[in-house]
């Protein structure tokens, strides 16, 4: 017999929807705005180049994330399983990608495999008489995919970490002989599924967004297509409604996606083992190819060309400046998203809010970033207008750290949502029974057992406003100036030595805060 | 392990703090101000879609000539076309600066720009890289000319834009990708002097041509051209794209041809610079433009990027003299951006990606 | 009772050993399990039972010594302490997990027959996730008999149940085990659950076997100490000798001293072991004894109460409960030693 306690029964979650009404009502304002005024510029493109876009997209998407899945799925369990010599090491590498934005690594594997690059050239000294256009959509689909490889190798190595290692027994007794799909190896793929589908959430849409990467390598999506017809045909209407194809992917995975949860325990520590034969050399083969493309190349490419570039003191100057910048703007975007966040996860979770209503404070994470930065700034504009006030620098503060708090609260919030499927229903009641207060349940329990989670969600947002361009760029205060978009700036003009130095400051920067990510350092 | 993690999330607000305060104090080494701003100077507001690098000199001198300070920012011309046109009446921007007789003539139309009458303006600018109703002023000029590596090509066998498609180039030909605005108006161009199934057959021959696949930027196509392995032997660029490269190496193999001379001129565009509709600072606007426009500020502003003045009085630097003379196309810029979807619809049925 | 002569181990160890770290967790065990037993191995927590059944089951590799099977290719079976229930499978399915047949219809006759003799069947179509404890536990069995393995091995199975489903679960339990008619190890540190399921008991402490027999022989003549403490209730009396060498002297009296006892050849100080049992109350028999009593501990049919002997020493006494005696009462005993156990004094 259950007792009731002084839990509110069936209230509405209002702090959810407003949380909402705050995310998605400049979308929808924008919508309304541009539908008014949509021009056919559908018809400056032939309906082939829009097939071919949205198969291109659609192959992006699953492209990129069946190499997520795979790298981020064998780095977790090579690094979860065994302990390789320079452990750290390779821990390191799996997660470095979240510290580089996609369209560098598209740049760095140019640098190295155009015609003219350092490979090709090489190869052409030695004899062979080579030349190979190396933009594809394959290459793509592999600088995305690895940019992407985090997500997956994190919620991934989480959901190994919390297995019943007991169950590996059990199935190993139970089917001695099976091997592969009938055997462990189907066991294990079953438990990762959910973790995957997750991670794949965030990889769904991050490459559905990518534009920079698309650009560099000649490809071109339906996201390309889209930001043609704002910048090469002055359409911003039908941009923005073409955008909103984004939210129906989002709609899609809202509805293929589950929180089944599986309540899983772990029954003592895991004791990695030093891996052997075939294990060994494959794996040592993985690790040290993922370790070169994802940390060695592209940071030997920024550090030889910045080298090049360091010149007199007002370059560094502005370069200090601009690093200042990039992380008190991190930093504070993340703190805010933590707080409001942490606020609006206990509501949700206190009141058991539906799953649609925790999931349309999302939205903003599934437009492309210009799409919401420029819905943003229009809402601003009209709202300054409506109470008479003047731009100012405060403002735009304001509201730039709005928006990208709005956009990356989803990174924190999703990750704690999972975490607390994770636990058992009886926990609240348990702690309410014991100590009838909300706030006190708070400080100890929810707390306590989310703590580790909005750390490393704080650290994740942290990464991605360090990467983020298109947001930071429109709504920025005048005079301020990023890390991330002096990067693009200078990329944009074709002036890839100068850019090289901030490039190499902001993946440094990055790298200073994956160390405090250390998953093995962390209390579980 | 706790602890450590407690100390290293407590030391990030004091942290935070001081980058606050850092990035507010910096910020103010790092805006394009000089001097300290004081009472009854003027401050002009402009959006740029150049990168700092290829206005702040100007500015700097401008204020240090006047006093009259700017505060500059600066985005992709798309996004500060929209903003203007977001903010309207309560728009605190001034000058509107970008790159293209396309995007002027689309911030034109979109009247985001007012008309600016000015004599000296009129008298430094030629006619046809203004706008005819005085919304934007060209202020420096760059060609898009045919370029071609000096070891694989003759430069007898070259002559015009239109004779790239014929079937002499197959295999040899290298371009931009179509989605520039560059490529977009030098078809633009075309199709303001000749008949438009002309102009798609030439298109469709250029893409037939195409030995590889487009380039991102031209700066990769003249590495191709200049590459000896590659089959690239002929392009269209900017002109200052070859020029930054020579600065770098002076031996760079690639040559510079200046097509349709005795026909329709090699094609031009401009940066140009625009006052906006609602700037408050109209009369101070316009006396910059002027000052821009002069003898004085044009050289400094076309050598940031080695572009040609737009002022003919003014002779462009010795680096780009040594390119040569050339006759530049008389079409009035505005035509290009009058067709500008016109060309980009060609361009996509010509399947020039 | 079982018959031992003339038959053929299904499982024999020898001389095993384990060491982790450096550290020696199992030493020196040997292990026979016969036909239709039910091997107990009783150890209080951390003395290695986890890991001897994961060797036996061949999860982990021995440092030293022999795991032997009587049959090649033995099937094992393992019910694990939190029953490892795949979570992703229906209970229908976890229960055919190990029955690799591709004829689903002698598959959905095995589970249903297991099913209806372990009283599930109605949870076939649900999840691990929504059944209770005592659920779990009896799938987990199910699951592990289905593919009629030659070995059962059980670790702790009892720990995460209630008293209540404990008592009622295990006679069932033990009725289907012996139904079902496979060799079992189960491993437990609850020497009530030891007592009623296992024909034969081994006790372990620190990686050794302390004793190893049926389980009669262990409550009553344990060969150690340790056993002997750790199996029941008791106390230890201080014991000396008497001058003839023919019997012992104590707080409780003199006893005959037992055949076979070399411990007063020795001159080294003894002590014996009492149980409750051995102390019968008796207010009104001539030769009782005199104690006060300490504390009583209600055991329902029974009590046991502490008591105080003239000496100082404490011991246990076993009476019926409805003798209602409250701490300092005067408590009278007789003793009637059966088994007399004598071991050295523990420093």
């Amino acid at each position: 017999m259950r007792l009731s306690i002084n839990r509110p029964a069936a209230r509405f979650d209002y702090f959810s929807l407003g949380v909402a009404f705050c995310v998605a009502a400049p979308i929808a304002y924008v919508l309304f705005h541009s539908l008014q005024k949509i021009s056919s510029v559908l018809g400056v493109y032939p309906a082939e180049m829009w097939v071919a876009a949205v198969l291109k997209t659609a192959g992006l998407m699953l492209g990129s994330a069946a190499i997520a899945l795979a790298t981020g799925t064998a780095s977790a369990f090579l690094l979860h399983r065994y302990k390789w010599p320079m452990q750290k090491l390779w821990k390191f590498s799996a997660v470095i990608p979240l510290a580089v934005p996609a369209h560098l690594y598209a740049l760095a594997a140019l640098s190295y495999l155009d015609p003219q690059g350092y490979l090709q050239s090489f190869l052409r000294e030695a004899g062979l008489n080579i030349y190979w256009d190396p933009k594809s959509f394959v290459l793509l689909c592999l600088t995305v995919g690895i940019s992407l490889s985090p997500y997956c190798y994190l919620f991934m190595l989480g959901a190994m970490r919390r297995q019943d290692l007991q169950l590996e027994d059990s199935a190993k007794l139970l089917r001695p002989k099976a091997r592969w799909l009938k055997g462990l190896w189907g066991l294990r793929l079953a438990l990762l599924a959910p973790p995957a589908a997750a991670s794949i959430w965030f990889v769904a849409l991050d490459s559905f967004g990518n534009l920079g990467a698309s650009v560099v390598l000649g490809q071109d999506t339906l996201m390309t297509l889209i930001y043609d017809t704002w910048t090469g045909l002055y359409s911003f209407e039908s941009a923005i409604s073409l955008s909103m194809v984004s939210l129906s992917v989002f709609g899609f995975l809202f509805f293929i996606s589950s929180n089944k949860a599986m309540p899983q325990n772990t029954q003592r520590s895991w004791n990695k083992s030093k891996p052997k034969g075939k294990t060994a050399a494959f794996g040592f083969l993985f690790l040290g190819l993922f370790f070169l493309v994802s940390t060695a190349l592209p940071l030997a490419l920024f550090i030889l060309q910045s080298f090049r570039q360091l010149t007199g003191p007002a370059n560094l100057q502005r370069l200090i400046s601009q690093l200042l910048y990039s992380t008190g703007l991190a930093v504070v975007v993340a703190m805010l998203c933590a707080f409001f966040g942490m606020l609006l996860v206990f509501n949700q979770h206190r009141l058991k809010t539906p799953r649609w209503l925790v999931e349309i404070g999302y939205t903003a994470y599934a437009l492309p970033g210009l799409i919401y930065g420029v819905s943003i700034y229009l809402v601003y504009v009209a709202g300054l207008e409506l109470f008479g006030l003047q731009q100012s620098i405060l403002f735009s503060f304001l509201i730039l750290l709005f928006a990208l708090s709005a956009k990356f609260f989803a990174v924190s919030s999703k990750s704690v949502h999972s975490i607390l499927s994770y636990q058992p229903a009886e926990l609240m009641e348990s702690a309410l029974l014991l100590h009838k207060s909300w706030p006190h349940y708070f400080k100890c329990v929810f707390w306590r057992g989310t703590r580790p989670a909005w750390f490393s969600g704080s650290i994740l947002i942290i990464l991605e406003v360090l990467k983020e361009v298109p947001i930071t760029m429109v709504l920025r205060p005048y005079g301020f100036q990023s890390l991330s978009t002096e990067v693009f700036d200078l990329t944009a003009e074709g002036f890839y030595g100068r850019a090289s130095l901030p490039a190499l400051a902001l993946v440094c920067l990055g790298f200073l805060f994956l160390y405090l990510l250390d998953p093995e350092s962390r209390d579980s | 392990m706790q602890t450590k993690r407690l100390a290293a999330r407590l030391l990030l607000v004091p942290f935070f703090l001081f980058t606050a305060y850092g990035c507010v104090f910096f910020s103010s080494l790092n805006a394009t101000k000089t001097g300290l701003t004081s009472e009854g100077k003027t401050t002009l507001s402009l959006y740029s879609a150049r990168v700092p690098e290829l206005i702040s000199p100007v500015l700097k001198a401008y204020t240090k000539k006047t006093g009259v300070q700017f505060k500059l920012h600066t985005d992709k011309a798309a996004v500060l076309a929209t903003k203007l046109e977001a903010e309207g009446a309560s728009s605190s921007v001034d000058l509107f600066l970008t790159v293209d007789a396309g995007n002027l003539w689309a911030a034109a139309e979109k009247g985001l720009l007012a008309p600016t009458q000015s004599v000296v303006l009129e008298k430094n600018i030629p006619a046809n890289y203004r706008d005819s109703k005085g919304r934007w002023f060209g202020m420096s000029l760059r060609a898009r000319t045919i370029v071609y590596a000096a070891k694989k090509v003759k430069a007898a066998s070259l002559s015009t834009y239109e004779d790239l498609g014929s079937s002499k180039w197959a295999g040899k030909l290298c371009l931009r990708t179509s989605k520039k605005v560059y490529n977009r108006s030098l078809v633009a161009g075309m199709l303001a002097t000749t008949d438009a199934s002309k102009v798609k057959q030439v298109v469709t021959g250029w893409a037939d041509n195409l030995a590889t696949s487009v380039f991102s930027n031209d700066t990769k196509l003249l590495q191709a051209i200049a590459d000896p392995a590659s089959p690239c032997a002929v392009g269209v660029v900017n002109t200052y794209y070859l020029g930054r490269l020579v600065k770098k190496d002076s031996a760079f193999p690639v040559n510079i041809h200046w097509p349709n001379q005795a026909s329709t001129g090699v094609h031009v565009n401009v940066s140009g610079i625009g006052i906006t509709k609602h700037s408050k600072n109209k009369k101070a606007a316009a006396a910059f433009m002027e000052w821009l426009s002069g003898t004085e500020a044009q050289g400094l502003f076309a050598d940031l990027n080695m572009e040609f003045p737009a002022n003919s009085s003014v002779s462009a630097s010795t680096l780009v003299k040594k390119w040569g003379n050339f006759t530049a196309s008389k079409v009035p810029l505005e035509q290009l951006g009058r067709l500008q979807l016109a060309a980009v619809k060609l361009m996509n049925e010509a399947k020039y990606k | 009772m079982q018959q031992k002569a003339n038959r053929e181990p299904v499982l024999s160890v020898q001389n095993l050993c384990f060491s982790y770290d450096q550290k020696p967790v199992l030493e020196n065990l040997n292990l026979e399990v016969f036909e239709s037993e039910i091997f107990c191995i009783l150890g209080s927590s951390g003395c290695g039972k986890s890991t001897l059944l994961r060797i036996l089951a061949g999860l982990t590799k021995p440092s030293k010594g022999q795991v032997k099977f009587a049959k090649p290719d033995c099937k094992v079976g393992f019910v694990f302490q939190n029953y490892a229930l795949f979570p992703h499978l229906t209970v229908f399915e976890n229960i055919a997990y190990g029955l690799l047949e591709s004829n689903k219809e002698k598959t959905k006759q095995r589970v249903d027959e297991l099913a209806a003799q372990f009283e599930i069947s109605e949870l076939l179509s649900k999840y691990p996730s929504e059944v209770s404890g005592g659920q779990a536990q009896r799938i987990s069995i199910a699951r592990s008999l289905a593919p009629k393995p030659d070995l059962l091995l059980m670790d702790e199975p009892f720990s995460n149940l209630d008293a209540k489903q404990k008592s009622k679960l295990k006679p069932e339990l033990l009725q289907k085990l012996r139904l079902a008619n496979v060799p079992t190890i189960l491993v437990t540190h609850d020497q009530e659950e030891a007592f009623d399921i296992g024909d034969r008991i081994a006790v372990m402490n620190e990686g050794k076997f302390v004793q190893v027999g049926p389980t009669y022989d262990i409550y009553h003549e344990p060969k150690c100490r340790f056993a002997a403490e750790f199996i029941g209730t008791g106390a230890f009396i201080d014991a000396a000798p008497s001058h003839d060498g023919k019997n012992i002297q104590t707080a409780l009296g003199e006893i005959p001293m037992p055949k076979g006892c070399g411990a007063t050849s020795n001159r080294k100080p003894v002590e014996l072991f009492v149980r409750p049992e051995d102390l019968v109350h008796d207010d009104d028999s001539p030769d009782c004894l005199e104690a006060s009593v300490v504390s009583r501990q209600f055991r329902g049919a029974h009590s046991i109460f502490r008591l105080r002997l003239v000496s100082g020493e404490e011991v246990y006494s076993l009476a019926p409960s409805h003798h209602l005696h409250k701490p300092g009462d005067k408590f009278k005993v007789r003793v009637e030693l059966d088994h007399v156990l004598l071991f050295p004094k523990n420093h």
